[in-house]
């Protein structure tokens, strides 16, 4: 049997997925500043660049993993969020993401669980009217769940919600 | 597509959406569930010296032969991995087969205890429209019934039908083996369909198999009080509620040879036990039909929970045995047998084509049985010392004496604003969805829509005239951005007209914080926002940030 793994073991082992997945798919156009597990409120944390983003004095909130990201061509900071969980995801975590990328106007945000979304969450997010309001966030933007396969310690890729991020997380 | 033309193919579809579809009519979509609660099932364990099953007792596995009796090893029994099986299998097999016929986009989703196949029409309606038509107006497999269609098609697609409910409802467990000689060994085994809240498909299911393949069935394990907690020891033990879980058709699968599953490690455990009991030979068919006939020592107890609101009008009454709910359901071959009855109306109440006694004497008879049992099984209760029911922590115990008062002022509110009879209802303790089903049919029939939220909020409104939904969640900690988030996830889904989080304490300075700068983030809906309220003393406050 898997799944004993425990939350800072997988924030570790997200943190070094996010970094290598960042250089991968947005290192033509972005520069990855800095990649790191916050251990306080976003408002509080000690990063220069995180200073320069507007707002951020009232972000009273820390992400599992952090990434930030400079634009090349526009020289925009950006974030890239990350939460995780050790149990199936239900709304409240999906919900609580939802917030944090709201209010970040986040890059990217993902939520990862070495038990996928919950049985009853994973039906809900089928209705596509549904998936867009919970999963969305500013204009065309949506929040990327899934599973992660402990085993061979990879995202299980069968799991990755919306599916149109199927091919974006895997390839 | 005509009812004589269904193919194999369709037929098949229609047997897996039977047993575990959802029908998403707004996503042109189809999703069909397949459990696999364990991540390993494992296979029969033989003895190796006499070839005998072997069964757990105190001290591991022993053989049941009385001659041998040996220790055996547990590595002898097969492990299988359900979920990568049945991933591989629909990758594989089923979605290849699909596909050869069906004009959808195919995805697969899940988790450790669950795998999804989605079916995607949004290019194809026509095909959707085609396939929804067999089930329509119901959108869930809790409701379905057997299509029509099958019925009228060709052998070959009945039996492909069969193939579907059996890869999505059945399972061959080893531990389902009933305690029976064989002329070679011990033990034999059954496969089952497992029906999940419907009611009516258990029997439809096995008058289908009678009908159309000749098969025996051995018996209907109902989940109901009667059959399940008989003697009302769970009801007794902290565990009134125990028979409510699915029900089980089940079968021996010697006789079922002619179906296969397409998911391999299911297929694989049917073989398992398929041979066990062909090499046991077993010469009695085992047929719940005729029914056995209700003697003094098959009455059983009165239950409370024969009166459950979860339990459909037909089954929700008292019975000794299991074939008399087949009866209520519709059972085709059972009406038949009391049609031919010397006295018809005696023969659902005692089973006996002969019987020519007065009902209301039996009925007396009966009754009186009933009660002494129900009785005895008073005196058995267990004394118990404190409090016994599923512990609780302090804060939930906390939060849940918010919620009658909550109930009441939601009531109030609500009625108050919208100029509208409203219910509340303190819906803490289960999904929406559920409470709805289980508890409020009636508000069922004019919510339809909360019958796929399967939602938590701690308390419900329901605006009768605007057909509309009112949340509360209610907390005992400061209200932050977690508890936001939490009741931000229900309102995305279910767009209720009100949205409260209520704490008995005042809001974190972060949340303030937060939403001082960003007020918006409490919106759901273009309209429709959050409030955030404080319950002190018996009074709301209303917090405007």
């Amino acid at each position: 049997m898997f799944n004993s793994m425990d939350k800072k073991e997988f924030t570790n082992i997200l943190r070094d997925w996010l970094k290598n997945f960042l250089e991968r798919k947005v290192s033509s156009t972005h520069d990855i500043l800095e990649i790191m597990v916050p251990e306080s409120n976003l408002s509080k944390i000690n990063s220069e660049q995180i200073k320069q983003i507007s707002n951020y004095s009232s972000w009273e909130f820390k992400p599992d993993v952090l990434a930030i990201l400079k634009d090349k061509s526009s020289g925009k900071l950006e974030l890239v969020i990350l939460n995780r969980s050790i149990s199936a995801l239900s709304l409240k975590e999906i919900g609580k993401i939802n917030c944090y990328a709201r209010l970040t106007g986040a890059y990217m945000a993902l939520l990862a669980s070495t038990n996928a979304v919950s049985n009853e969450v994973n039906i809900l997010l089928l209705e596509d009217s549904i998936k867009n309001r919970v999963l969305g966030y500013e204009e065309d933007k949506q929040v990327i769940v899934f599973g992660w396969d402990e085993k061979n310690n990879r995202i299980n890729t069968d799991s990755i919600i919306p599916f149109e991020q199927k091919d974006f997380l895997n390839s | 597509m005509t009812e004589n033309k269904l193919t194999p193919t369709r037929a098949y579809l229609l047997g897996l959406i039977t047993g575990r579809g959802h029908i998403f009519i707004d996503s042109k979509s189809i999703a069909i569930e397949f459990s696999h609660t364990n991540e390993f099932a494992e296979g029969i364990a033989h003895c190796p010296k006499c070839g005998w099953l072997a069964t757990e007792n105190n001290d591991g596995l022993k053989c049941k032969n009385p001659k041998c009796g040996h220790d055996v090893d547990p590595t002898v029994k097969k492990t299988y991995n359900q979920p990568q099986a049945t991933v591989e299998s629909l990758k594989s097999v089923i979605i290849p087969f699909l596909q050869t016929e069906t004009p959808a986009h195919f995805e697969i989703t899940g988790n450790k205890s669950m795998t999804i196949l989605v079916l995607d029409f949004k290019d194809n309606i026509a095909t959707f429209d085609d396939i929804i038509g067999n089930f329509s107006p119901e959108i869930s497999f809790d409701r379905f019934h057997i299509p029509r269609a099958i019925y009228s098609a060709e052998q070959n697609s009945k039996t492909e039908f069969v193939n579907g409910l059996l890869d999505t409802s059945g399972f061959a467990s080893p531990g389902g083996w009933l305690n029976r000689d064989g002329k070679n060994g011990h033990g034999r085994m059954r496969v089952y369909f497992q029906i999940v809240r419907n009611w009516y498909l258990p029997v439809e299911i096995d008058n289908f198999l009678r009908s159309e393949f000749s098969l025996p069935i051995h018996t209907i394990d109902w989940g109901h009080p009667n059959i399940r907690d008989g003697n009302l020891t769970d009801f007794f033990n902290t565990r009134p509620t125990s028979w409510g879980r699915e029900h089980q058709v089940k079968f021996f699968p010697e006789y079922y040879q002619g179906f296969k599953f397409r998911i391999s490690s299911k297929q694989k455990l049917f073989e398992e036990l398929t041979d066990h009991n062909v090499k046991t030979v077993f010469k009695s068919k085992d047929d719940w039909l005729p029914p056995s006939k209700i003697t003094k020592g098959k009455i059983k107890a009165y239950h409370p929970g024969e009166k459950d609101l979860r339990i459909p009008e037909p089954g929700r009454r008292h019975f000794d045995a299991f074939w008399q709910i087949n009866l209520a359901f519709g059972c085709k071959y059972l009406m038949k047998l009391q049609s031919g009855a010397k006295r018809p109306e005696c023969f659902p109440l005692t089973g006996d084509l002969e019987c020519t006694e007065s009902p209301k004497i039996i009925e007396a008879k009966f009754d009186a049985i009933r009660k002494m049992l129900t009785a005895e099984a008073e005196k058995k209760r267990p004394v118990r010392k404190g409090v016994a029911k599923k512990t609780r922590t302090e804060k939930e115990l906390a939060e849940q004496v918010m919620y009658q008062p909550l109930t009441i002022f939601f009531a109030k509110y609500l009625s108050q604003k919208y100029k509208e009879r409203v219910d509340t209802f303190d819906t803490s303790a289960g999904n929406l969805n559920l409470f709805l089903k289980n508890k409020n049919r009636d508000l069922l029939e004019v919510f339809d829509y909360c019958d796929k939220y399967r939602i938590r909020p701690d308390v419900v409104g329901f605006l009768e005239k605007r057909k509309a939904i009112g949340f509360i969640e209610a907390k005992i900690t400061p209200l932050d951005l977690k508890a936001v988030g939490q009741l931000m996830g229900y309102c995305l889904v279910a767009q209720p007209l009100e949205a409260l989080l209520i704490s008995t304490k005042s809001p974190s300075l972060a949340l303030i914080k937060i939403l001082k700068a960003r007020p918006d983030l409490l919106t759901y809906s273009p309209d429709k926002k959050i409030q955030l309220a404080t319950f002190t003393g018996g009074k709301i406050d209303f917090i405007n940030v």
